[in-house]
């Protein structure tokens, strides 16, 4: 039978594969992400969580398999060519520019829109201040914490208005009033419509936040389910949850 | 505008009104010409090092292809000098068009390939046909020389260059050129376009001092590979950039105007001496100030933000 229309996945990913030298990073990953859902991705250490966005974004460029975003083949498109497809990403260990200040690196991936700057300024101020950041717009990148810093990359994906959210481990090291701002920022951005990928080894967050979760073990896909069937999943139990 | 960018615009006017009546005055007019020609030099290459973080060790190239670009359009081909000028910014950029992969080299690689090809152009340039180059003995160009005409040419390439810079350090170029120096595969991901953004600044670096070489073919009438080609030329430029504090905008400026002042100072006094001056220079640079003195002050006294940046 037909899909029906608009039932797409947003994102279509079949047969993933990709090594480092010996090591098989993905051995086959196929997963279909639906439009305005929170997919989780967890697994143990080295399992390939990292490796699978890299995929993605086009750090990486698998050896074997498809990516499908709305229909267009990902697979060796730059990473730049990717952002701008509404793909955005943030990195296990925040990625902020150091030497630029913090309402710059918010706008940094909006740095080609054809919005007027001034407005794009305004909606960077109103964001910061959203998350109680307000008073550090004009600070340099490199002198936020950790937590703050994955909150900047959050932010750069909602000022992009990227569809898709790439979200590797935003909670670790966030202290626990800033976790609270990500909830509740993930959530409003959910309910505008916007499509997550999370990784996170926080599962109080993986239980609370998504529709799916999807447990990885050496590059492949062990299970797939809600709380309940992943709870009782013995290879789960086994791999990562025991 | 706060006081203190009212006082920077303030003495940046003023010092041009002074280059502006220089020839009036009973003042060395080369002094004055080389100070702009060296200030023009350290702000095309801020664009480079200073905001894109690549360290062009045969930056002289530029320079010297210009020169000979318009002494030998000049001469050989009968090229009105304000048109081979332009052609020689025009060939510069293309020069930096054509060695544009050498971008993709990180770090001390591009230093040295770069440094490894201006020594190619030297000799090939060297040994261009005697009818075009003159070989080692170069070309004169003394019935073309107008020394005023071409003292206001390099002022109006200097305000042109400076300006450049301002531009470039507001512009949305700018912001992309940070967010690549510091981290270039997340700028990429935020959806910047590195390998653009850059070769932007390497053709805008590349251009400025390929126009300088022209004009300054034309103010001294004289060009020959050894001076063209001269390493020390990438030597000042680096020193003078980085004393007065790379990636702001009036730093460049400010240390080509001191250190080439400095410079000409021990040159006169002690010749040997002054070889050894700049080498030390370049050491306690490195060790002490690599920021330079607008970077060390805006660390200092960050409300200077606004006059330096
Ligand atoms: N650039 C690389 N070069 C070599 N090996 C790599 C590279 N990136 C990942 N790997 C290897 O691929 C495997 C998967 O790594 P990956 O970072 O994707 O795991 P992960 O699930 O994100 O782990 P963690 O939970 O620790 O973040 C590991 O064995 C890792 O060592
Ligand atoms: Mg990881």
């Amino acid at each position: 039978m037909p899909e029906p229309m608009g039932m797409e996945p947003l994102l279509k990913i079949k047969d993933l594969e990709k090594s480092f030298g010996g090591v098989k990073a993905l051995d086959g990953i196929s997963l279909d992400i639906p439009e305005n859902s929170v997919t989780a991705v967890i697994g143990p250490n080295g399992s390939g969580k990292t490796t699978f966005l890299n995929c993605i974004n086009g750090i990486y460029v698998p050896e074997k398999g498809s990516i499908t975003y709305r229909g267009k083949s990902l697979v060796g498109r730059k990473p730049h060519e990717i952002a701008v497809l509404g793909i955005g990403r943030t990195f296990q260990v925040a990625r902020v520019f150091k030497k630029i200040s913090v309402i710059d690196n918010v706008l940094a991936p909006v740095l080609r829109s054809k919005k007027s700057p001034a407005r794009l300024r305004e909606q960077a101020v109103q964001l910061l201040k959203r998350v109680g950041m307000g008073d550090l717009a004009q600070q340099g990148g490199g002198d936020l914490s950790g937590g703050q810093q994955k909150l900047i990359e959050l932010l750069r994906a909602w000022i992009a208005e990227s569809d898709l959210i790439l979200l590797d481990e935003p909670f670790a090291g966030v202290h626990p009033e800033l976790k609270a701002r990500f909830y509740g920022e993930i959530r409003e951005m959910r309910r505008t419509g916007k499509t997550f990928v999370l990784i996170s080894h926080d599962m109080k967050s993986v239980y609370a936040l998504s529709d799916e979760i999807v447990v990885f073990d050496l590059g492949k896909i062990i299970a797939r389910g809600k709380e309940e069937e992943i709870k009782a999943d013995k290879r789960v139990i086994d791999a990562y949850l025991g | 505008m706060n006081r203190y960018s009212a006082l920077a615009w303030a003495s940046i006017a003023a010092g041009l009104a002074f280059l502006f009546v220089v020839p009036l005055l009973p003042v060395s007019l080369p002094y004055f010409f080389y100070m702009m020609f060296w200030i023009t030099m350290a702000c095309a290459f801020n664009i480079i090092y200073g905001f894109v973080g690549y360290l062009p060790f045969g930056y002289v190239m530029f320079y010297g292809v210009g020169t000979y670009v318009t002494a030998v359009l000049w001469s050989r081909f009968h090229v009105p000098i304000p048109a081979a000028i332009l052609a020689s910014g025009c060939i510069g950029t293309a020069l930096a068009l054509a060695v544009a992969p050498t971008l993709r080299l990180r770090g001390i690689y591009f230093a040295i390939v770069n440094f490894a090809m201006a020594m190619v152009l030297r000799i090939l340039v060297a040994n261009l046909p005697f009818e075009w180059s003159g070989g080692s003995f170069g070309i004169t160009l003394s019935r073309a020389y107008r020394p005023l005409t071409s003292y206001y040419f390099m002022l109006g390439l200097m305000v042109l260059s400076g300006l450049t810079v301002l531009w470039v350090s507001r512009s949305r170029l700018g912001v992309a050129l940070r967010c690549i120096r510091d981290d270039a595969a997340a700028a990429s991901v935020l959806g910047i376009n590195v390998p653009v953004n850059r070769l932007k600044a390497w053709m805008i670096a590349a251009a400025i001092p390929s126009v300088a070489g022209g004009i300054e073919a034309w103010f001294t009438a004289i060009v020959d590979p050894a001076t063209s080609f001269n390493m020390m030329v990438t030597a000042k430029t680096i020193v003078y950039a980085m004393f007065g504090g790379l990636g702001t905008v009036i730093g460049p400026v400010f240390g080509a105007v001191f250190m080439y002042g400095l410079d000409d100072f021990i040159w006169g006094r002690f010749p040997v001496l002054n070889l050894l001056v700049l080498g030390l220079m370049i050491v306690f640079l490195i060790l002490f100030m690599p920021r330079g003195i607008a970077g060390t002050a805006l660390r200092k006294w960050p409300r200077l933000r606004q006059v330096v940046k």
